[in-house]
């Protein structure tokens, strides 16, 4: 109130710069980084937009679980679960209903909502490794409930589900591959604004508040309760359409794609790829996870995942802040080099 | 000086029991628009739980607590910055990986369109409530004197200036009554001097009540227009600093706490 008599025209020039610094130039940037994943339609071929639309499928998840982790500070080491009935219902749509492909990730997301908001409600009582070890419970539970007979008609049971997917129309251009692709990089685009949006919103700050200092985070009016929920239905909304674009890519579904340690690999990417970095953290953390485990077969045959423990250790060990912190690092020395010339 | 202002704030009966332990013992006390008033007691005394019971980090037992004539007994704690109640904390809470704006913002965002669809499509309506904010804000940092360090992370800043940023973000939501929880806590003998400065600069540039809970008595005596003392979870004296100062009871309860 006695604020508002106050001369509010009187803000020092050179302080008003502070609070908008670099903006055009980072809308730029994710111009350009978009067009750049459009233009990889016609660059890439076959199994390698087979391992980009893994990648960016995976990487919707990690956005997700990235702002539950990070930005809220909550642990969760059962999104696998989320992922799963993402690709299920995604399956079922396809295999029941011959629900175009591209949709598919809509109706995945709300039923994932659905069900992320269920076990949300009491899993969000609970907090730090309690939460960790819940979730856990469901990963753990998730094959065996795919595989059950009592929903074997829907989910195929162990066979799983084979999807038949038509591509776009054909005025498009596209192949099969393509048209996959194009509808992956259009979530992946629409997940990367609105997490962005999010985060640097009100809505980050008061899941960053909240993680920071509930109290404190209560007492400026923050509903801590209610910042909670969001980053959860958020994270459960992006696993279930990352898992919906997966299976589309794969083109198949079965309980073993989806084992309990599912659930830890994004977790991995999450914080691997670097947390609290909203774009870039998830990109590497899911290019880590679809990729490093084939190359680490390479490098020692039978050993593979020796290789790739010893990696992830390597990596906190270097940079807690994942290889998004490492690329922030090396980017500060290439500038501060380049400035000293 | 708000003497014969309006009631703001009103504790009636106050009674908290832990257990057994009766922690505040049907307390009364009244705050008026624009007064700062001190709070002092002995440790132990109730303080502590008083100020909680106001955030409404606490709940009584017995009594009731009404601001500007409305009880706010049912309310939880993030209802008091709509109710105008702003607060610091003894051990300093800031949110520690943002940077100095950011903490101050958060104070101001309680009344804001904080929907999903407010964050992520933010229409002209939402992006000037949220530029004027901005620039309300950058005013309140250069009157605190933090513009300078409005980009930098709380890490980097000792604990004088965490205790300034505090006071900044308690009053970017407009508080009618600001409550200190032993601001000087910490603070060296000359911070202390510009602590009072500061409280007073705020009272009369904000028309902001004070709650001042301190151990520190000469800050409190200087500051405040009027006193209360506490011994016991209850009410001892109530009056001018100097009345209170000399008040056989306060001696006493101070006196007796030296001697042990």
């Amino acid at each position: 109130m006695a604020m508002h008599d106050l001369d509010m025209t009187h803000v020092n020039p050179e302080t008003r710069k502070l609070t908008k610094s670099g903006l055009p130039l980072a809308r730029l940037g994710y111009g350009g980084a978009a067009l750049a994943l459009v233009a990889a339609t016609g660059v890439l071929e076959g199994y390698e937009l087979f391992l980009a639309s893994s990648i960016l499928s995976y990487a919707i998840a990690a956005m997700g679980l990235n702002v539950l982790m990070g930005y809220n500070g909550q642990i969760s080491l059962g999104h696998g679960a989320f992922f799963a009935i993402g690709a299920y219902g995604a399956a079922i749509c396809i295999d029941r209903f011959a629900v175009p492909f591209a949709l598919t990730p809509i109706i995945a997301g709300v039923v994932g909502m659905g069900a992320g908001w269920l076990i949300g409600k009491p899993a969000l009582k609970l907090e730090g490794v309690y939460l960790a070890l819940a979730t856990f419970g469901l990963a753990i539970a998730t094959p065996t409930v795919l595989r059950s007979d009592l929903f074997s008609e829907w989910t195929g049971g162990v066979q799983g589900l084979f999807l038949l997917i038509n591509p776009a129309p054909e005025w498009t251009g596209l192949d099969l591959d393509q048209s996959i692709y194009v509808a992956v990089v259009l979530y992946f685009l629409i997940f990367a604004f609105v997490t962005l949006r999010l985060v640097r919103g009100l809505n980050g700050k008061a899941w960053i508040a909240t993680r920071d200092n509930p109290i404190a985070a209560r007492a400026m009016g923050f509903d801590v309760t209610r910042a909670k929920t969001r980053a959860f239905v958020f994270s459960v909304l992006a696993c279930s359409v990352g898992g919906a674009l997966s299976a589309v890519a794969v083109q198949f579904v079965a309980p073993d794609s989806f084992p309990f340690f599912l659930s830890i690999s994004l977790f991995t990417a999450v914080v691997v790829g670097g947390l609290c970095s909203p774009l870039v953290g998830p990109l590497l953390g899911a290019s880590f996870i679809v990729m490093v485990p084939n190359l680490t077969e390479e490098i020692w045959q039978g050993g593979s995942w020796a290789v790739y423990g010893a990696f992830i250790i390597v990596i906190m060990a270097i940079q807690p802040r994942g290889l998004a912190g490492m690329l922030a690092w090396v980017r500060a020395k290439v500038t501060a080099t380049s400035n000293n010339d | 000086m708000g003497k014969q202002e309006e009631l703001l704030l009103e504790v009636r009966n106050l009674t908290i029991r832990f257990g057994g332990v009766v922690a505040l013992n049907s307390i009364s006390l009244e705050i008026y628009e624009g007064e700062i008033l001190g709070l002092i007691g002995p440790n132990g005394a109730g303080k502590t739980t008083l100020f909680n019971c106001l955030s409404r980090l606490y709940r009584q037992s017995e009594g009731d607590i009404c601001v500007k004539g409305e009880s706010i007994t049912p309310l939880g704690p993030e209802d008091m910055a709509a109710r105008g109640i702003g607060r610091t904390f003894q051990n300093i809470a800031l949110f520690e990986t943002m940077s100095v704006f950011d903490n101050v913002q958060t104070g101001a965002q309680f009344g804001m369109n904080s929907g999903i669809a407010a964050d992520i499509f933010g229409g002209s309506k939402i992006r000037q409530e949220r530029a004027q904010e901005r620039d309300r804000i950058m005013h309140l940092l250069e009157l605190l004197d933090l513009a300078d360090i409005a980009d930098h992370t709380i890490t980097d800043q000792n604990f004088a200036v965490r205790k300034r940023i505090e006071f900044a973000r308690a009053l970017a939501a407009n508080p009618s009554l600001l409550m200190l929880d032993e601001p000087a806590g910490g603070l060296n003998r000359e911070e202390v001097h510009h602590l009072e400065d500061l409280i007073r600069q705020v009272r009369d540039e904000f028309n902001v009540a004070v709650l001042l809970v301190e151990h520190h008595l000469n800050l409190v005596m200087k500051v405040s227009d009027r006193v209360v003392a506490m011994d016991f979870g209850q009410k001892i004296a109530d009056g001018l600093p100097h009345e209170v100062r000399s008040h056989p009871q306060v001696l006493q309860a101070y006196l007796g706490e030296e001697a042990a």
